[in-house]
């Protein structure tokens, strides 16, 4: 096939780019503040917790009582690493249970909630 | 395509999904902490928590390695915190020897360690070592120099060793540390002795009174008159009006400088259960009223009550906005819960510590990250203090 009639064939660029998402795309696909979304954030919270846990920036956490964590890394280093922690665990242990739960009340919503019929 | 008016519909829809899950898990969230206190400190014996920390503070002065890396990070915020680290582990396994006489030993040989260590340093390096850089910037007003801060808590540990068992060659060390603290407080005008320059500290004062009384249980001398001149001028002279509570620290006039803190008063509260117990329980409800507090189940305390207003320093840790946590007084707060057996509020304590400290176990040993190792020796001291108070008081009379 010649590459005139490749370009005859093909569909046109902007289709191209928005109706052949990979698999993985779509599934993590979410209208905003919809229960997809909401356990799609969880994930990536639960995510980024454990790459900081398994990073041991735990040890840094002796920021909260004014102790460096590493004395090789200096202090305002091994503060931000400590301080990202406990963000991240914050966020763990606060936002993933509510995102997932409102993800659940969401869906219980959807199926219980009166619907127009045309 | 979604029309704008949907969209701002489900955004709303999802922003109340939020909403109601917040209002459901955050009143929940300390029921995944909560544990009863005796978790933490027990009567009799030692509580599982006491156990584990205790573990790793042993495995710390077995491995030489280990222990230099942890003061060496701790003597760079705070030189004290390297000293106060050694005091209230001595302190802690003299209490735990006597709640475990089976394991006295073990817990002999790492004091005698640790004893031996600080004298040692003191000596060689002298007492600047263990002071903060601030000591040498001016001369103490009192000379020769010398600090309470040092001198009464190294005569506690000696004091507290002697307590678990006897050991000859502490006697002449511990009865010259006190008579030389006796002596300085007969002739300072006002009773009050430096721990830095013109500086002089309340927990300071009481933890070196106490190990005078302990001295007085070891040897049978008799410092009573001392105790209670003491306790009178510092009634009059040392105590927050507003609160009734008794002040942080003071020049040597005594005029005021830090008013009652938490870092410093709960401890006080515990150590005056070695000289005047009546004082000891009132300070306690005093600094539980006004710097305790629970908020969704989990407790923790202000550094200063509302109707002082102070600065964070080295002692508070950073306050934590919004709820004005002191990590500091939050963590001698645990001191205070165990010494007078306020069960409901050390209870909630523990559930924020393990919420909110990072709690690190490994196999039989535990610590907490965002402590450090002076911190979980206080903790340790709250895990098991008691028994010195007992036979400290039942061998000598108030």
């Amino acid at each position: 096939m010649n590459a005139d009639l490749r370009s005859a064939f093909a569909p046109p660029v902007q289709e191209r780019a928005t109706d052949t998402p990979s698999f993985l795309a779509k599934l993590w696909r979410a209208k905003f503040f919809s229960s997809k979304d909401f356990v799609r954030r969880a994930l990536i919270i639960c995510l980024l917790f454990g790459l900081a846990h398994l990073l041991g920036l735990k040890e840094f956490t002796s920021v909260l009582n004014g102790t460096t964590g590493s004395l090789a890394l200096g202090w305002t280093i091994s503060a931000i690493l400590g301080l990202t922690y406990v963000l991240l665990y914050v966020a763990l242990v606060l936002l993933v249970p509510i995102f997932l739960l409102a993800a659940a009340i969401l869906a219980v919503w959807a199926r219980v909630r009166p619907r127009k019929h045309p | 395509m979604i029309q704008p008016m949907s969209r701002l519909k489900s955004v709303f829809t999802g922003a109340g999904a939020l909403l109601l899950a917040a209002v459901i898990w955050v009143p929940c969230l300390h029921l995944f902490f909560r544990q009863p206190a005796s978790n933490f400190y027990t009567q009799k014996g030692l509580s599982p928590k006491a156990k584990l920390l205790a573990a790793r503070h042993l495995q710390l002065w077995t491995e030489p390695a280990s222990r230099e890396g942890e003061l060496r990070r701790m003597r760079a915020s705070n030189a004290e915190w390297d000293f106060m680290g050694r005091t209230f582990l001595v302190w802690s396994l003299a209490n735990m020897g006597l709640r475990e006489p089976a394991s006295k030993d073990i817990y002999l040989k790492t004091m005698d360690q640790i004893i031996d260590e600080t004298l040692r340093l003191e000596k060689q390096e002298g007492m600047y070592f263990f002071l903060m850089p601030y000591a040498k910037f001016r001369p103490y007003v009192a000379q020769p120099a010398h600090s309470l801060f040092l001198d009464g808590e190294i005569a506690m540990m000696l004091a507290s060793r002697r307590l678990l068992e006897e050991r000859a060659d502490y006697k002449p060390l511990l009865t010259g540390r006190v008579n030389a603290i006796v002596e300085r407080f007969k002739q300072s005008p006002h009773m009050v002795l430096e721990s830095y320059p013109d500086e002089c500290w309340m927990f300071d004062h009481v933890v070196a009174l106490a190990a005078v009384r302990m001295a007085d249980a070891l040897d049978g001398s008799d410092h009573s008159a001392l105790f209670r001149d003491w306790l009178e001028m510092a009634k009059h002279k040392l105590m927050h009006k507003d609160t009734g509570l008794l002040i942080t620290s003071f020049t040597t006039d005594p005029t005021p400088l830090d008013g009652p803190e938490g870092s410093t008063i709960w401890m006080v509260a515990h150590i005056l259960q070695f000289l005047d117990t009546d004082l000891a329980q009132d300070q306690y409800q005093r600094a539980r009223k006004e710097l305790g507090e629970t908020t969704m189940g989990f407790s923790y305390a202000h550094e200063w009550p509302k109707s002082w207003k102070g600065q964070a320093d080295i002692d508070s840790g950073p306050i934590i906005p919004v709820f004005n946590i002191s990590p500091g007084s939050s963590g001698m707060a645990f001191i205070g819960a165990s010494a007078f057996g306020d069960e409901k509020f050390l209870s909630s304590l523990v559930a924020t510590l393990d919420f909110a400290a990072f709690p690190s176990r490994q196999s039989d040993r535990l610590k907490y990250c965002a402590s450090n190792q002076v911190g979980d020796a206080a903790l340790l001291y709250a895990a098991t203090l008691g028994p010195l108070v007992e036979k400290v008081n039942a061998r000598t009379k108030l």
